[in-house]
């Protein structure tokens, strides 16, 4: 078994494939308590779930459920979004799937200077009254990940339209957003938990929304307000 | 009709969600958002309810007629019924 920080948490995991190669920046030597142990055979999720493929996907779906899972219990949580870092600060946009998350981001990057935490679904962790946000092996099929915790600056629910235009939100505004791009618990311990940290996250975080075209404006437009606005 | 075990309750940043768990979950990937009526209506929900003793759930609670509240009450559980929180 080897040892990983990811989220600032010491995860014991038993890897092979592509996940072992998505989780190299995260190895640790570190001693100390385990936080998180993640051990499973991948084969027999494999052999359950034959639409999985290969055991690849098969431990890289397991490794990121129980992962997400399990962190709970830490006050983290997984948020289907692009998370880019910038002056210190980290930044989410989430949507649906195709929406264009990744679009905006890359514009942030190539613009600002903008650095990728995650591109698929960062791991929120809230520690000592402070939201952080940290990349993690589990970065989508492009692998964009980062090994850092980054204090949250806002997050950011995307739509396209025919303008850009971003304003903030408020906490019961975002609930229906912010949920759709949340994982499903079956457990029901796990969808409370969650539920409980999106609570105080939306209480706690600038929370915007942003509709916008497929241009670098957009990304102007996003910038310009989210540096500056905290609550 | 009654409510699902499989289907949690809980307030968050000030909105009431309906959230699918265990089997539920395979049927319904969403969530709805209850109004202060659907809450209420939810609670009743718990043990077996007719549409009628729903009904009358609203009818003592706001200033509705018994034909708005009964068709207040069909919308609602046409929407749980959907979802699989009622059954």
């Amino acid at each position: 078994m080897a040892r990983y920080r990811i989220a600032d948490l010491i995860v014991e995991m038993e890897l092979s494939g592509r996940t072992k190669q998505q989780a190299l920046p995260y190895l640790t030597e570190e001693a100390g308590q385990t936080d998180i142990s993640l051990s499973y055979d991948y084969g027999q999720v494999l052999r359950k779930y034959p639409q999985l493929r290969d055991l690849d996907t098969a431990e890289y779906m397991t490794t990121g459920s129980l992962f997400a899972a399990k962190v709970l219990r830490f006050h983290g949580f997984q948020l289907h979004a692009s998370a880019v870092m910038l002056g210190g600060k980290a930044y989410l946009f989430s949507a649906p799937s195709g929406t264009g998350k990744s679009t905006h981001t890359e514009k942030w990057c190539r613009l600002f200077g903008a650095q990728i935490i995650n591109d698929d679904k960062p791991t929120l962790r809230r520690t000592n009254g402070v939201w952080m946000v940290y990349g993690t092996p589990w970065s989508g099929k492009n692998d964009l990940s980062c090994p850092v915790g980054v204090p949250l600056g806002g997050i950011a629910f995307l739509e396209r339209g025919s303008v850009n235009h971003i304003r903030k939100i408020s906490p019961v505004e975002a609930v229906p957003a912010i949920l759709r791009e949340c994982l499903q618990f079956s457990n029901k311990v796990c969808a409370q938990k969650q539920l409980e940290l999106v609570d105080l996250l939306l209480r706690e975080a600038s929370v915007w929304r942003l509709t916008c075209r497929n241009d670098d404006e957009a990304a102007m437009v996003s910038y310009e307000a989210m540096k500056n606005g905290s609550k | 009709m009654i409510r699902s075990e499989n289907f949690l309750l809980q307030e968050v940043a000030g909105s009431q969600v309906l959230v699918p768990v265990g089997a539920a979950t395979r049927d319904f990937a969403g969530i709805v958002t209850l109004n202060s009526a659907g809450v209420h209506l939810w609670n009743a929900l718990e043990a077996e309810q007719t549409k009628e003793a729903l009904a009358k759930v609203l009818t003592d609670r706001y200033e509705v007629s018994d034909a708005q509240a009964m068709a207040d009450v069909e919308k609602f559980l046409q929407k749980l019924t959907d979802v699989g929180a009622v059954k």
